[in-house]
This record gives C-alpha cells, structure tokens and sequence, in this order.
C-alpha cells in the first residue's frame, strides 16, 4: 500500500512550494467535503515507491474556530497519515513551533522540515539541529523550499528511510507532555481518566489531548461528547431541541436529559479549575495553556539552540520596504497604483487571447452554419452550445491573467499589505481590508468582471466577511453592462457623458457597500473575525508557483462552471426561441414577402429600365429585411422570454419598463450585453452590435414610450438587478450552497427594482 | 510599572506583554500568534488611517485593529516624556497625546500615575 503523508504548517512556511516541488505536475485541487476549503493532493516516486501526498490548509494552531483548522484536524486524526510532515519556518521558529507542540501532543508521527534555512542565515540566526531534535523528540531535517529541487530531494530520502524502518517509526510517535501548571494539569489528570473510562474518542486522540481540548472549550470536542454521552447512556435526544442548548426553550429538559452523566463529571471539574483560575490570578485556563505552551517552547530554545549573530532590532530589508510600501502618504498612493496596474493588465492583456477564442467559435459557427439546414437543432448548436460554451470559455483568458497578477501579489506578500492600509474604510461596512481586491476586479473601476472577481474573494479568509464580499461584488459595473450604459448615455445624456459615468460608478460602489453594511447586520450578523494577521516579509515570488496556482484555479472553473453553464445557456435559448410561430402567422410573413417578389418583378418588368436596377434590387432588399425584422420581433414577444414579459408589464411599468425592456433583461441574465441585442430584436432593428448601437439610440430617443427618466431608471435597474448566470454559478461554488446563489438572483432584483420604482415614480411626480 | 493598552503605544516604541484580557475566538487567535504574558513587542507602525497597528513578535509582524489592541496590557520602558516624575507627567502626556488618534489621555495619565 502507499503511504500518506500529510504537509502541515503555518501558513507562509513555504508548504506549498514544497508540495510543488515533491509532486510537480502531479498533483490535483479539490475541496474536502461539504466546504470550501481547498484540498490538495499529489503523487510522488522515490527508489521506485510511490507516495501520496496531502498539503493541509496553513493554519497557526489547532483550534475549531476556523474552517482550515478543523479541516487540518480531522485529516489528522481520521485519516490516519503514516507520517506528518511539520513545514517549520527556521527565520520564525519559536511560533512555528508552537503548533509543533500541538501536533506532537496528538501523538502523530511528526517529522520536521525545518525550511527557509537560507533566510534565516541571512537574518543572522543560526540553528543547532541536532540539539533541536533531540530536545523535541522527533527528527528534524532542513530544507530550502526556493531551492525546492534540493530540500525536496533530501526530504524524500529522509522521509522514505524513516517510512522503510518500524522500529524508526515507533519511535517517531512521540507523545510530549507538557506541564500546565498544578491547577491544570490536576484537572487535566482527572478528564483523562473520565475519558478513557468511557472510551471517548480514544481511536482517534490521546485522552489528555481530549482532556486539554475540554479545557480550551473546544465547540467540537464538546458536541461530539454530548453525543457519546447520550449513546453511551442510551439517552435520547429530547424532543423540543435536539440537545441543542441554543435552541431549547426549556432548562429542564437540558439538564435531565440532555446533559448526561458523563458530559455532568467533566464539565463539574472543567467549571471548578475555571473558576478557582478567574479568582486566584483573573485569567482563563485557555490562557494558562497558552502560555506554557509558548513558556515551554522559550525554555527549550534558551538551551542554545538558536544564535543571533547580528543585532535583533536590525531593520530587515522587509520592514525597510515597509517603511516606503505602507508610508501614511506614498503607501496609498503606491497601492492605487499597483491596483491600477494589475486591472489594466488583466483586461488589456487578456483582450488579445479573448479575441483568438472568439473567432475561433465564430469560425465554427459560421462553418456549421454553411454546412447544416436551416432548422431548430442548428439554431440549438449555434446560438445555445456554441454560445454558451463560447461564453464560458472566453472568460478563460481573463481568469488566468487576473489569478496570475493576483498569485504575484498574494506571494510577494503586498496583498497583506492592502488588506492591511484598507482594512479600516472597510470595516466600517462590515467587511475586510482584503475585499478590494475581489470588488475591484469585479468593476469598481468600471469594466471589470464578476466572474474572476467572485473568485478572487478566495484570498479571504474570514467567512462571514468573505459572504458578505461575494454577495456585493456582482453590483459593481463590468464591462458587460457599459455597452447598455453607452447606449442609454448615447440616446438621452450625450451631453453629460463623463459626469454620467462618474455618477454610475459611485452608485455602484455606494450601493455595494450599503448592501454589505445591510447584509453584516442582518443575514451575516456577527461579530468581525478579528484582524489578527500576519505580515509576512516580502518575497520574490518563484515562476513555478505562479504558473501552478493560476492554472489550479483556471481549470478548476473551466471544469466546474463549464457543464452547469452550458446547460443553462440551452434553457435561456429555448426560453427566447419557443414556442416560435403559429402556421397562421408564418404564413402571413410569407405573404408578405411574396408580395414584395411579385410588386418589384412587376414594376421592373414593366420599366425596363437597366440602369435603375441596382437600386431597385437595394429597395427590395431593404423591404425583404424589414420584413424579416418584424418576423424576428414577433417570434420573440411570442416567446417564452416575450410573454414572461409581456406578463409582467403591469408590474413593470411602475419602473417605466414595458415589455421590450422586460425582454431585453431577462436575455440580459445570459450576459449583461445582450441587453442591447435583444432591445434591438424588440425594437425590429435586427441583430444590433453592441459597438454599433447608434441607430438604436437614435430609435430610443424618438420612442415615445422612452424619456431620460426611463433611461435612469433602466440603468439602476442593470447596475443592480441579477448577476449573469455565469456570476450565479460562480457565486454557488464559491459560497458552497445554491441557497446563496438564489438569495443573489431574488435579492438584487428586488432591490433593483424598488430602486427603479422610487425613482421612476419620484421623478414622473417630479414632472421629470 | 508603566503599564498602558497597545493601542496607546506609539510608533517605534518597545514593551513586554503583562496581560491578554480577550477570551473567545479572539483571545485564542491573539494567543496562537504568540501575543502573551512575556512577549517582547515593537510599535512598528499603523496603516494610513492609524488603524490596523502593525507590531513586531518574535521576529516576524502582526497586525491588530485598535479595539483587538485594547485588550492587551503593555509594561513600556518609561519614555523621554514620562522619564520626569510629578505634576507635569500629566501636562506632558496630554500634550504628547493631543496628536494621537484617540484622546483617550486621562485614561493614559491615571495609568501612569
């Protein structure tokens, strides 16, 4: 069988290049199970062994308060890997060790990969490692992750050894004790035997690590004990609320039957050395554990294990990069510029391989065009597959050039800069310093996209504040909606361009963070995750790890998003093609046509005249495509898109839409700029390119059922109004329920809406 | 013994932890970053809006919001200003402290009292 190893550190130790380095191109992303943390798993060989390879989300300890923790914990203790292999960052040993500390008081097969040796040495610290490891019980190797090539290939001999060797491996386990001071380690004594006494979750953790978790108030620990306390004394879950305490309504009911015997004797104990800790010396056992833990790794590296050979409070080139990159006055102005950069980039440089794949499909389009008969199942190939998948796939080139920018930013280590200078404008929202990536991207500086910025909320690690970011970023402007802008702007404030602009852009921002203030005190109430963060120094980031995390992510989107895309893409089609037109109707088109043939072959028989039959031919065919246009309006007010429109005028009319907007907005749900097409089909112009609208805006402008105040109302309507489908499917993978998604389409509708209506009605009574 | 919140500390200013008063979600994540009794802590600067603080922990930088900051209890060496015992500490820090952020100088003057 092959073994397991998991990669487990700090977030920043250099883990992943590591990872990179072991598996190269063999490896693949996924999430574990039910969330969204991201799964990484690889391959590698060594003397003709194969081995798997798990790198475990970066986390600083082993806590239940965050996702990643939990992850890393439960991998830990459920997938039993052969041997755990603890990333150590030698510049930052004495925190690194201390979730060390809490993996070897698991009992896990530790190992440690003490990385970043050369950095250390350049900051003038050196290590003694032999000292190291026997002090700690467990083999110590180091490595050089930016040499991945070099750490990687010593690392797998050490680990392969260590796996060929029992005896070796048995001795690995080491299981440390550390001492917490009387009162805990009292407590801790009495918990164990509680716990080994009812066997509780002895398969997966040693009792006193169990015990320690009790003491920490650990939410898991605590509820998995409430459940083998009512297995153990066959209680039943009380009816009203499931032993739930949040949620029982009656006291009672929790202490006889839910709380049973075997949660009662620990927590009796758990609550006495709280106590007696909160009167003799006003702190929290949590805390005392803490700080033995980090007074046990001082104490261990005062035994000359670590040398400093120049001054500690030497500035590092870090923080005198630091002093220019986050200066009161240069620092935002760098970042402008650095944000500015990174969406010029992204955009102007993506337009080039954007463009390739558009013609690519427009070529296969055309060829199937001339090669199939005119019919249902091709118009189903051309406008609902190759469309769709088109759509899809022209993202691609935009996804992998703002993941690349970003994965530079995020490695270097500026990104935590700008969460860091940001985060308090922000946090008056409700939201995180590293929310202005994902809402910039998305189209704060107006031409963005909501796709890639949807998934750029990834760099977020706090939940809530990371939902309330995915909900939002969908109202700033992308280049999809300017081309309906331009035309609105175009027909109605020609003169007011610039301003107009301006304005559209701040609604936006002001009406995403507003949502994001309403969302934070309502639906994603709580508390902000503190900002307890790591300014990691600044790195040079490696090519390799760039390359590796802009095509994860890519591929991750083109597979995911691609299947459920295409196939709503064919039920957005059928909803504007079917049920097409009745027999009577095609008929009366035919005629029509027809009657144009049989009139012009009469008057140009009739003239003879050979000189004036160009234009004749011109004037015919002009009437012919009139003809086709009214086809073409007809066929869509009858479809299925054209009666839910025409259906829902009465409502919308209190917006100023009538049922050639309502049409053009729900094709704009396949993408923001088929607004313009479908209002140029409603308004029998044929098919409009969004780039040449001006003669649908000269058609608006004169359109009696169309003022300046129905244009303002329509431009809120699409600024806030559904995000595009594909948006939507981004948003369901990235907050992990469809609920979200769903919330996202009803929501921003609603509010689009009453938006509109307020300002429609306001303005009509206004005399606007 | 001087002791004042982190948030009161200014720029460049050195001090070892006495106490972490947070508990919950927060006092664990402070506490996982080392920020504890003993710890030897440097102001190394705030953000342009004078919130988050970045500070320096066992050779690497962490930042905090103020109202995380106020949680956690610094001994500071007494600073030129505060180095004078008597009545002027007080005219002093209040002086100092009219170009901070939060005005908080009574709370600042009664702790070093």
């Amino acid at each position: 069988m092959e073994a397991t190893i998991a990669l487990a550190g700090n977030p920043n130790s250099g883990k992943t290049t590591l990872f990179n380095a072991l598996t190269g191109a063999h490896q693949h992303v996924g999430n574990y199970p039910g969330v969204t943390v991201e799964k990484k798993c690889g391959t590698f060989t060594f003397n003709g062994k194969s081995f798997n390879i798990v790198d475990l989300p970066g986390t600083y300890s082993l806590t239940a308060y965050s996702l990643e923790e939990v992850v890393a914990r439960d991998f830990l203790a459920l997938e039993k890997p052969d041997m755990v292999v603890n990333v150590v960052d030698a510049s930052n040993l004495q925190r690194n060790l201390y979730l060390s500390l809490q993996f070897m008081e698991m009992g896990l097969p530790v190992f440690i990969a003490l990385n970043m040796m050369d950095v250390a040495q350049k900051r003038g610290i050196s290590i003694d490692i032999e000292k190291l490891s026997a002090l700690l019980g467990v083999p110590v190797v180091p490595t050089i992750a930016k040499n991945g090539k070099k750490g990687a290939a010593e690392l797998v001999e050490t680990i392969s050894r260590r796996l060929g060797h029992d005896s070796d491996r048995q001795a690995d386990l080491s299981l440390i004790r550390i001492s917490y001071g009387n009162d805990i380690d009292d407590a801790l004594i009495k918990i164990e035997k509680i716990i080994c006494d009812h066997s509780f979750l002895t398969d997966r953790y040693p009792a006193r690590w169990t015990a320690l978790k009790f003491l920490e108030n650990d939410e898991q620990i605590v509820k998995l004990a409430q459940q083998h306390g009512q297995l153990l004394e066959r209680v039943l879950p009380c009816d009203t609320c499931q032993c739930d305490p949040d949620s029982c309504t009656t006291v009672q009911q929790i202490s006889e039957r839910c709380d049973t015997l075997f949660i009662k004797k620990i927590s009796q104990i758990v609550t006495l050395v709280t106590d007696h800790l909160k009167q003799t010396s006003g702190t929290y056992p949590e805390a005392v554990i803490a700080d033995h833990r980090y007074g046990y790794i001082s104490s261990l590296l005062k035994q000359g294990i670590i040398t400093h050979h120049y001054d500690r409070d030497r500035l590092q080139i870090s923080d005198r990069i630091d002093k220019v990159l986050t200066h009161r006055l240069l620092g935002p102005m760098i970042m402008v510029a650095v944000l500015y950069a990174l969406y010029y980039f992204t955009f102007n440089y993506s337009a080039l391989p954007v463009s390739w794949i558009e013609t690519l499909f427009s070529l296969l389009g055309s060829s199937i065009d001339a090669s199939m008969a005119d019919g249902e199942l091709k118009s189903l190939i051309l406008s609902g597959i190759i469309d769709g998948v088109g759509g899809v796939l022209g993202f691609v080139p935009l996804i992998m050039f703002m993941f690349f920018f970003i994965a530079i930013l995020e490695d270097s280590g500026y990104l935590a800069r700008v969460a860091f200078m940001l985060d308090r404008v922000f946090r008056i929202f409700g939201l995180h310093g590293s929310s202005v990536m994902p809402f910039i991207i998305s189209g704060g500086i107006a031409g963005g996209c909501a796709v890639p910025g949807i998934m750029a909320t990834r760099t977020l690690k706090s939940p809530k504040e990371r939902l309330a970011t995915l909900l939002t970023v969908p109202f700033m402007n992308c280049g999809a909606k300017l081309p309906v802008f331009m035309l609105l702007i175009a027909a109605f404030f020609e003169e007011h361009k610039a301003l107009i602009m301006f304005l559209i852009t701040i609604t936006s921002w002001a009406g995403a963070l507003l949502a994001a203030k309403l969302f934070r005190s309502t639906i994603i109430k709580g508390e902000s995750t503190p900002f307890v963060m790591e300014l990691p120094p600044y790195r040079l980031p490696t090519v390799k790890s760039v390359v590796i995390h802009t095509w994860e992510r890519t591929w991750q989107y083109i597979k995911k998003a691609g299947t459920v895309i295409l196939g709503i893409s064919v039920v957005l089609w059928a909803m504007m093609t079917f049920p097409g037109l009745n027999d009577a109707q095609l008929n009366h088109f035919e005629q029509l046509r027809e009657n144009i043939k049989i009139s012009s072959a009469k008057s140009f028989s009739e003239s003879e005249r050979v000189s004036n039959s160009d234009m004749t031919d011109e004037i015919v065919q002009a009437r012919l495509n009139s003809v086709d246009m009214e086809q073409a309006k007809v066929a869509l007010k009858n479809s299925i898109a054209g009666q839910i429109g025409s259906s829902i005028e009465g409502v919308t009319m209190f917006a100023g839409f009538d049922w050639r907007t309502n049409i053009a907005l729900v094709g704009g749900f396949a993408a923001k700029e088929v607004v313009v097409s479908t209002l140029g089909t409603a308004y029998s112009l044929g098919d409009v390119e969004s780039e040449e609208s001006n003669t649908l805006a000269q058609r608006l402008s004169k359109s009696p059922d169309f003022r300046p105040l129905t244009a303002l109302s329509l431009i809120l309507f699409t600024m806030f109004y559904a995000p595009c489908f594909v948006s939507v499917v981004c948003l369901a993978r990235e907050s992990g329920s469809w609920k979200w998604a769903l919330f996202s389409v009803v929501f921003n509708t609603g509010f689009a809406f009453t938006l509109s209506v307020v300002i429609y009605q306001a303005g009509s009574l206004l005399g606007f | 013994m001087n002791q004042i919140s982190l948030r009161h500390m200014k720029d460049n200013q050195k001090g070892i932890i006495r106490a972490v008063n947070a508990t919950g979600e927060m006092g664990r994540r402070i506490r996982d970053m080392g920020i504890v009794p003993g710890s030897e802590i440097a102001i190394q600067g705030r953000a342009p809006l004078y919130d988050p603080v970045a500070l320096r922990i066992m050779g690497f930088t962490l930042t905090l919001r103020n109202n995380e900051a106020d949680y956690i209890m610094v001994e500071v060496e007494p600073d030129h200003a505060m180095a004078k015992i008597g009545a002027d500490i007080a005219i002093t820090t209040i002086k100092s402290d009219r170009n901070r952020e939060e005005r908080n100088s009574p709370v600042m003057v009664a702790e070093v009292k």
